[in-house]
């Protein structure tokens, strides 16, 4: 009857939905995964000495570039301005440098760059990696450290 | 109840074949019009009849009545609510939200930020009564902006006898404490009727079904299995005053509305631990919070004539935003204001609106629309943070509309709108230069309507709209905490074009109410934000988004039907879906909603009503660049209504229970949802109404 011709009509609506719900994006809006191994949550990094950066970069399709941010967490709040009122020498550790990664679906990555300075505050910082792909798909890991005068020097292996 | 849809029915037919051309509300003319806005109300006529419409009544608006007017107007075919945790939410209809959907109260567009990712609406749900929905572009009525469409909150009838209404409501909600009072009192006397409103909700941090959530690989806590500084209060005032003698009919309607919130500490810059430790508190409203301010004045006043109806709105309003958070900031080196060191963000909006309308009815078959329209707006900033600079914008338009009726069963539409805009945004420091922009487009709809007879009704529509930039995508460049990324805008860019074709069918009968609506839009210019692959010199900010205007289109539609099985017991079916294509991107566009399906049964008797739903929502996998795909998940929700007459007025009691089984899901268009933050859980909801 009259519910017949509904129900047709709703399964032909449904059907067209779950037809566009399987259908996924033409383009590329799977994210870059990132492995960062080194430093861990929690690690304390020595101030004078630098940080050993180890991470694993992968994509589906092909990667972009990276970047590494350390900025203070001094207050719990993820970035504020140096005070003018400090009046030590110690300063706020900033640092933030991008990384090319393009042409590449896999790309293992270590390096020493990261120094830090003496004149350094020690304290809680932000430690994050932030990756695109080639697409512009962003992936960030966020990392707690701890900024210290007293750490443990990190070995060398090779 | 039954009795009364019948006769709104049967009213309905009448008013469709013989009073169509006097069904205007209040046209002093017609005295068969009162009648129609005495039973039912169920047609209130649009100027264009042929646009996509649905009406929700007062009623149906106090049934799902919740914590925001979107929670009510979220259950109309077509239209989705934005929410932002469990306080507020704003409209989003077939897919387009934010800036494109125009809401208006009075007659005059609500002017704020509604740009903002995390800015609600400024509008008291307990005092909206009939709403009308235009589902696609509609700024051939109501100007730039109503592109997606428009939610037009139609003004409270004026009473026919001299009477004294007054209304009490108290409302309780379980999963954010909330508590809602509302108060009324209406006096009608002679040519004087004055309404006086006055809302207060107060609601506490809000309860999830979780006790984790992981965000930026990170397992963060959640304390209590309570968001942390979600609380948040809401106060509205209202005071209509109106006066009609002879031809002449006038309003001034004075609202204020105020909104504090706090943003979930998780939600705003990096989630921190220590940040989410609980404060023991819930009630509390601490840093990062924002607050709004939305004060309204309108005058609306009309003059009645023979074959000729002028109509003259006048409107100021004035949107003050304010966004606290401790002081920090992106640019490196700046230094803490001396005064409010904490104020990151002021935005006050100041908006002057006219228009000027003219209905023209020579012949009881052709009647014929004059309008011309205004509105100046003056934006300012302060604060610590830069996100959009001062601004100053015009727009001026003038539109026809003409409704021509062959025939009982075919009614002819058709409309044209021109605008011309105008911007002007001052230079911020290092951020924004100063931009000076001019604007003109056109606007068009041509339509038909055809009802051979009581049970059927057939609408088609073509219709052309556009949207202005607006300052955030001509300017912007900073980091939103709303959004948490470096977001700017171009100078450039050209205004938004869009096509819609629309085709409605309705079946009403005895037992059976129906309706199929698909519909495609097409935007040659459709502004979206696009990851640009660059890493922004701020910090923490990741890349920069850039606004960037490409192809889109849009194809959808809704279904509804609801059934009578027996006596009092109906079974009604809807579901509505939009697939969305940016054609720059190659990707779904920002927010597209899921596909949603209601399965309700209810039991309706005059005094009592009862209903269960299951509502389904499909998963979302079409996202666009750095959008989260959500999976799909189904909610049981009951509710009911009692009514006890009194000796005088009528106390009703409502009862809604959402999430009945406490199922943890995540909603694809919420603002949390980002954060991996799933949806409240099993929410009762009571309300008290009382009415003399």
């Amino acid at each position: 009857m009259k519910s017949n011709i509904l129900f047709s009509i709703f399964s032909v609506l449904l059907g067209l939905t779950f037809v566009s719900c399987d259908k996924d994006n033409d383009a590329d809006t799977t994210k870059p995964v990132i492995k960062l191994e080194e430093p861990a949550n929690g690690e304390v990094l020595r101030i004078g000495g630098d940080v050993h950066f180890e991470a694993e970069f992968s994509d589906d399709v092909m990667l972009g570039s990276y970047l590494v941010e350390i900025h203070s967490n001094f207050d719990g709040h993820s970035h504020k301005a140096p005070s003018s009122r400090a009046t030590s020498e110690e300063v706020p550790f900033f640092f933030k440098k991008s990384y090319d990664l393009s042409g590449k679906r896999n790309s293992h990555e270590h390096h020493h760059d990261i120094v830090i300075p003496e004149n350094t505050k020690p304290g809680n910082y932000h430690f994050m990696v932030y990756c695109t792909d080639a697409a512009g798909n962003q992936t960030l890991v966020s990392r707690e450290v701890v900024l210290s005068h007293d750490a443990e020097e990190h070995h060398h292996e090779e | 109840m039954i009795i009364k849809r019948t006769i709104s029915v049967l009213l309905m037919g009448l008013c469709s074949s013989s009073v169509h051309y006097a069904q205007t509300a209040d046209s002093l003319k017609n005295i068969q019009m009162q009648e129609v806005s005495v039973m039912g109300f169920s047609r209130q006529r649009s100027e264009v009849a042929t646009l996509p419409t649905v009406h929700v009544s007062a009623e149906e608006m106090r049934r799902h009545l919740g914590h925001s007017l979107m929670d009510a107007l979220s259950h109309t075919d077509g239209v989705r609510a934005m929410d932002i945790g469990v306080g507020f939410s704003k409209p989003m209809i077939r897919g387009l939200g934010f800036q494109r959907v125009a809401v208006s109260e009075n007659g005059v567009k609500q002017e704020g930020q509604q740009w903002g990712a995390d800015h609600g609406l400024e509008i008291d749900a307990f005092n909206v009564g009939e709403v009308r929905v235009v589902k696609g572009p509609a700024s051939v009525l109501y100007g730039s902006d109503a592109m997606g469409g428009a939610i037009e909150i139609l003004p409270a009838p004026f009473p026919q006898k001299d009477t004294l209404m007054g209304e009490a409501l108290l409302q309780y909600q379980s999963v954010s404490s909330g508590l809602s009072a509302s108060a009324m009192l209406a006096l009608k006397r002679k040519r004087f009727f004055t309404r006086l409103r006055y809302s207060e909700r107060h609601w506490a941090d809000y309860r999830v079904p979780a006790d984790s959530f992981t965000y930026l690989s990170m397992n963060l806590p959640i304390h209590a299995r309570r968001l942390k500084n979600t609380a948040g209060l809401e106060r509205g005032l209202n005071w209509l005053w109106a006066y009609r003698q002879g031809r002449f009919d006038g309003r001034v309607v004075i609202s204020d509305s105020y909104q504090k919130a706090g943003f979930f500490s998780g939600a705003h810059g990096v989630p921190n631990s220590a940040n989410l430790l609980s404060d023991g508190k819930r009630w509390n409203i601490d840093l990062p919070y924002s607050m709004v301010n939305h004060l309204k004045v309108i005058s609306h006043n009309k003059w009645t004539g023979n074959s000729l109806q002028a109509t003259l709105v006048l409107g100021y309003q004035q949107n003050h935003r304010e966004e606290w958070s401790r002081f920090h900031t992106h640019n490196y080196g700046q230094q803490p204001p001396s005064r409010d060191p904490d104020k990151e963000l002021l935005l006050r909006l100041h908006t002057g609106s006219a228009k000027m309308q003219v209905r023209y009815t020579p012949l009881s078959e052709w009647e014929h629309y004059f309008g011309l329209s205004a509105m100046v707006q003056k934006h300012r900033i302060g604060g610590y943070g830069f996100l959009i600079p001062n601004y100053n914008r015009s727009e001026f338009g003038a539109y026809y509309l003409s409704n021509y009726r062959m025939n009982n069963a075919l009614v002819f539409n058709a409309s044209m709108r021109y605008d011309i805009g105008r911007i002007l945004t001052r230079a911020h420091g290092q951020e924004a230069e100063a931009v000076r922009r001019h604007f003109d487009n056109y606007s068009f709809a041509l339509g038909a309507t055809f009802t051979p007879d009581r049970k059927h009704e057939l609408r088609c529509s073509v219709g052309r709209a556009f949207r202005l930039p607006s300052a955030n995508e001509l300017t912007s460049n900073g980091v939103h905490h709303g959004a948490f990324r470096h977001e700017r805008g171009d100078a450039a860019l050209a205004s938004e074009q869009g096509w819609q074709a629309d085709f409605s069918y309705t079946l009403h009968t005895d037992r059976l109410k129906l309706s199929v609506s698909p519909f495609f839009s097409y935007y040659s210019h459709f502004i979206a934000l696009h990851p640009t692959g660059l890493w922004s010199a701020l910090p923490d900010a990741g890349q920069v988004y850039q606004f960037k205007d490409s192809p889109a289109w849009f194809a959808g539609g809704e279904f509804r039907m609801k059934l009578r099985v027996i006596r009092h017991f109906y079974y009604e079916l809807s579901g509505e879906y939009v697939h969305t294509y940016d054609t720059g991107s190659h990707t779904a566009t920002p927010f597209s909603p899921p596909a949603s399906m209601r399965n309700t049964i209810s039991w309706e008797c005059q005094r009592w009503e009862l209903f269960a739903e299951c509502h389904s929502v499909t998963r979302q996998n079409r996202v666009c660049h750095n959008e989260d795909t959500t999976p799909g998940y189904n909610l049981i929700n009951v509710g009911g209504k009692v009514d006890f007459p009194l000796s005088k007025g009528k106390l009703s009691l409502l009862l809604n229970v959402r999430n009945l089984l406490n199922t943890s899901y995540l909603n694809h268009l919420n603002f949390y949802r980002k954060i991996e933050m799933p949806e409240s859980g099993l929410d009762f909801q009571t309300t008290i109404l009382f009415t003399y």
